[in-house]
């Protein structure tokens, strides 16, 4: 039986900077599962995810002389691939998602640098697992404004740093977190009725 | 009572997120976690803040068809070869 908990072979980067067309497809066998499930978490459509997948990784190949080494290769892949998901996406765009002012009344409030709301605890154990709980958390962060959702999908839902985050999107760690920190309030907002009630009335 | 003056509950938000990616220097960090240990209220928000970042991060991965890669390179191979 082979040994799944096999790492993939590693890539040869330079040799792959330098046409190994080898070395290229041990990178995309590799990288294959995260940007898919990337793409996925961020379309909802799973042939959407494909095609936008496979562009990726021919504009990643087409334009790998213009990498510049400031990050990891894979992250700059994650990039392009980030691009292309935003214009696939505006093509498409059923619902409008929330706008600043809405997330503005989803932030705390405060008096006097005092907060004006009560916050009762939530015993999160065993939370995260509850079906309604899942679906109503993907449904939060649908409806985020898009540029709010990236650095969720990326930072929360993909397990990026703040520092990988912040290259994929182009963006300085500052303002990764900034945007990461208004829209997990925002989803705290939304997700807290949930937190509190059991599964029945949910 | 450290000899600054104690951060208010608007600081504590604000440095929420740096808290918790661990990356508050450490004179901070401990005017932050003194606060924390005073205030209820922020208490409640740090808890409901984590249950949420939990639940987005135990949201299950999509699965991945297994022959996706080769799928993928079968694409890649044939638009290589038209270059």
């Amino acid at each position: 039986m082979p040994d799944r908990s096999t790492e993939p072979p590693a890539v040869d980067e330079a040799a792959l900077l330098r046409g190994d067309r080898q070395a290229f497809e041990a990178f995309v066998r590799r990288e294959t599962p995260r940007l898919y499930r990337f793409l996925l978490r961020y379309l909802h459509d799973e042939d959407e995810a494909r095609s936008v997948m496979q562009e990726t990784f021919l504009q990643a190949w087409q334009q790998r002389t213009g990498f510049e080494g400031r990050s990891k290769f894979s992250t700059w892949v994650f990039g392009i691939g980030v691009n292309l998901a935003r214009t696939a996406l505006r093509k498409r765009r059923r619902t409008e998602p929330m706008e600043e002012a809405d997330l503005d009344r989803l932030q705390p409030h405060f008096r006097q640098g005092l907060h004006v709301g009560r916050f009762e605890r939530v015993s999160p154990l065993d939370l995260a697992e509850r079906a309604d709980v899942q679906q109503r958390v993907r449904a939060a962060v649908d409806e985020l404004p898009e540029s709010y959702r990236e650095v969720v999908v990326l930072r929360d839902l993909q397990g990026l740093s703040t520092e990988e985050a912040a290259e994929v999107l182009g963006l300085s760690r500052g303002n990764v977190r900034v945007r990461l920190h208004r829209a997990r309030q925002a989803l705290r907002a939304l997700l807290v009725p949930y937190f509190a009630a059991t599964p029945e009335d949910a | 009572m450290p000899r600054r003056a104690m951060l208010t509950c608007k600081d504590v938000e604000r440095f929420l997120v740096t808290y918790l990616d661990d990356d508050l220097d450490e004179a901070m960090r401990r005017r932050f976690e003194w606060h924390l240990r005073r205030c209820r209220v922020c208490t409640g928000l740090l808890d409901q803040y984590r249950a949420t970042v939990e639940a987005l991060r135990r949201q299950p991965a999509p699965p991945v068809p297994p022959a996706l890669a080769e799928q993928t390179l079968a694409f890649l191979r044939e638009e290589m070869d038209e270059e």
